[in-house]
């Protein structure tokens, strides 16, 4: 008997990844993580000064070992002494670089554009909540959808794109009409900064931003104001948001005023003329803690709760919705146990005024094993899929889609391959986009799947995925492995079948 | 350290660590077998590499590059601070429990093996059926023989096998054990 299949090396693998899965990397150790990154060189974008310094939970390390893995079992040493001090010196040259090129140039929006202070986020409490160790991003597959939308007289004209934008979501209103959220590199924090386009993703303009970063850092975590996604119901009017923060603009993108109270929101929709949101039961424990569902008035302030039947998980959620119908994902905990780590899902077909309690469609494994729902997303055609993951991505994946808002899941077989993803897009019931290593697309309810990335031709792994129509859709693709901001859209008007890239440039 | 002054080199960087962390987290935590420590671990690992991150997006698997250097930090990390740490602080449960079967006293078990062998064994077993290399890629990361690789395997899970096999028997219960008075 092989080492791989005998019962002894089978329970050791299973106990390995049962215990492994009991930790998970949450947003504060790896902003922790990037913070120190950034203290270390002293010559990146964010203005962090200074040693090394942080919530760090252990010393600093003292000399640095070589091991960066390019030479197997193959170590030396070096100091880190002369490496800091010639990157300290860089910095000083680059600094002196960077503000003289700032201030040549015209792309970067003036302090005017920002909000005023009355609005930002140094008027607001400092949010004390920190997502649980266990959340996980919410990925964002729906766009705001909807007919066309003329671009309304007033709106804010745009200036350059900021150099080196690269985009962490995106948002459409029209098939013309979109944004993009993302970072530039800049002088000082924070860099985020919004994009827009009038001509499908052929040309962008660069927007005001919230006073808000796009991620943690040392210097700021937990005690400023986040935005990691981006929505605009309409040409006028887009919510910027975190966990911790919420922006609303009503004039295009031109001022971003802080929403306060419950200023956050975890995941965010356009629904049926109304604002979806989801946000933790309290300010301080979202995601850690039981969710809430609420809806406005688009452009609103006044957020109403809405009734979710009980059982949701708290370890992280994803709202996603087109026209009247909604899916709410509430993910389990894999620490707390098997019976907490499953998914349980919502429906909606009123446009998020009552929901249906669905609990976890996937299917178990042939052999018994958990499968989980790790994300979902909803077609223009109101179909709801999910995408199936057996339990430490064991096995291969699959989808199952709803053609009845919920009330009965079809489960494809289990074609996909046991890559780590879990972006998904829908242009109907049938046609299908799912991001593993790479992009792959079914044309007849996820039986089949086929690899768009031929050669350049189509994208490749993607960090979003959204169908305004039943024909044209976006991709985000990712820049390289492993990573999520990018600086490419691809888009289709034919469902998948063919592709056109553009760059924010 | 020229290098880290590309920008976009360093979006790519802080998009690997938000895309990653959770991944080699859970390798570490298994190599060190404790949060803080694994934290640490892949903290450190990735301060190192950011002078030559380029190195590392250009390698055919960057996860993978990542992972080999932190194994090999963990390990000559292990040899710097030899006798100076104390790793798993709670030992395995020894007690029979007929209602603690199945997977967690797996994870009893095997978190009992990791603790009692030594930091290269304790490696080698993790690549091997937590990160799943085989074992000729182990033994280049680890710069040993593939015998000694297999080797370390076998007599990890004859181990298993007979901790498994024990705990299985009913403890053997004395009349006079005071709970049964």
């Amino acid at each position: 008997m092989s080492h791989e299949t005998e019962p002894a090396a089978v329970q050791l693998r299973q106990a390995l990844v049962a215990e492994a899965r009991t930790v998970s990397a949450g947003p504060a150790f790896t902003e922790r993580v990037i913070g120190a990154a950034q203290a270390s060189t002293a010559t990146l974008p964010t203005a962090v000064p200074g040693p090394l310094s942080g919530p760090r939970s252990g010393p600093f390390p003292g000399p640095f070992s070589a091991d960066d893995g390019s030479s197997a079992g193959q170590r030396g040493w070096r100091g880190w002494i002369l490496p800091a001090a010639a990157a300290a010196v860089v910095a000083v040259l680059l600094a002196g670089v960077l503000v003289g090129t700032s201030l040549l140039r015209p792309d970067r929006q003036p302090p005017a554009a920002q909000p005023s202070p009355t609005s930002s986020s140094t008027s607001a409490p400092a949010p004390n909540g920190t997502p649980s160790a266990t959340a996980r991003p919410t990925p964002s597959t729906s766009p705001s959808g909807g007919a066309s939308t003329p671009v309304q007289g007033g709106l804010p004209a745009g200036g350059p794109v900021p150099a080196g934008f690269k985009a962490v979501d995106l948002t459409w209103v029209s098939t013309d009409v979109g944004y993009a959220l993302g970072t530039a590199p800049c002088v000082s924090a924070p860099c985020t900064s919004i994009l827009r386009t009038v001509d499908g993703g052929k040309s962008w303009v660069g927007l005001p931003a919230p006073n808000a970063m796009l991620s943690q850092t040392d210097t700021c975590s937990n005690s400023c104001d986040l935005v990691t996604h981006l929505r605009f119901a309409n040409p006028d009017v887009g919510y910027a948001f975190s966990f911790n923060a919420l922006f609303l603009t009503t004039d295009g993108g031109k001022h971003w005023a802080r929403q306060q109270p419950d200023g956050s929101a975890y995941s965010l929709e356009i629904v049926d003329g109304m604002a979806l949101r989801v946000l933790g039961q309290a300010p301080s424990c979202a995601p850690g803690c039981k969710f809430r569902v609420q809806r406005a008035a688009i452009g609103g302030t006044e957020w109403d709760d809405v009734a979710l039947p009980p059982g949701a998980r708290s370890a992280g959620a994803q709202l996603a919705a087109s026209g009247r119908t909604a899916v709410l994902a509430t993910f389990g905990n894999p620490a707390g146990g098997a019976q907490d780590a499953t998914s349980v899902l919502f429906t909606s077909t009123d446009g998020g005024a009552t929901w249906r309690k669905v609990g976890e469609p996937c299917p178990r494994t042939s052999g018994g094993g958990e499968v989980d729902t790790v994300a979902v997303t909803v077609a223009p055609d109101a179909s709801i899929t999910g995408l199936c993951t057996p339990r430490g991505d064991s096995g291969p994946k699959f989808t199952m889609t709803s053609t009845d808002g919920g009330a009965h899941f079809t489960a494809a077989p289990p074609s996909l391959g046991a890559a780590t993803g879990d972006v998904l897009g829908a242009a109907s019931a049938t046609t299908l986009l799912v991001s593993l290593d790479q992009l792959y697309r079914s044309t007849d309810g996820g039986q089949h799947w086929q690899r768009t990335g031929n050669g350049g031709k189509g994208p490749g792994a993607a960090s979003w995925i959204g169908f305004e129509n039943s024909s044209v859709g976006r991709v985000l693709e990712v820049d390289g492995p492993g990573t999520a901001a990018s600086g490419t859209v691809w888009t289709t008007t034919d469902a998948g079948r063919s592709w056109r890239a553009n760059t924010f440039g | 350290m020229a290098e880290v002054t590309d920008f976009t080199q360093f979006t790519d960087f802080t998009a690997f660590v938000r895309a990653h962390s959770t991944t080699l987290l859970r390798s570490a935590f298994l190599l060190t077998g404790e949060l803080a420590a694994a934290e640490d671990l892949v903290q450190d690992t990735f301060l190192r590499l950011l002078p030559r991150w380029s190195k590392v997006a250009a390698a055919d698997v960057p996860l993978a590059y990542v992972r080999r250097s932190m194994t090999n930090n963990f390990l000559n990390g292990r040899r710097r601070r030899a006798g100076h740490e104390m790793l798993f602080a709670d030992p395995p449960e020894r007690g029979y429990d007929s209602d603690q079967a199945g997977l967690l006293s797996d994870r009893e078990v095997v978190r009992g093996l990791l603790a009692s062998l030594p930091p290269k064994q304790r490696a080698v077993l993790v690549l091997r059926f937590y990160d799943d290399l085989s074992d000729a890629q182990i033994a280049a990361d680890l710069g040993c023989r593939q015998g000694t690789v297999r080797s370390i395997v076998s007599r990890s899970l004859a181990t298993l096998r007979a901790e498994t096999e024990r705990r299985s028997r009913p403890r053997d219960i004395s009349p006079t054990n005071g709970n049964l008075r």
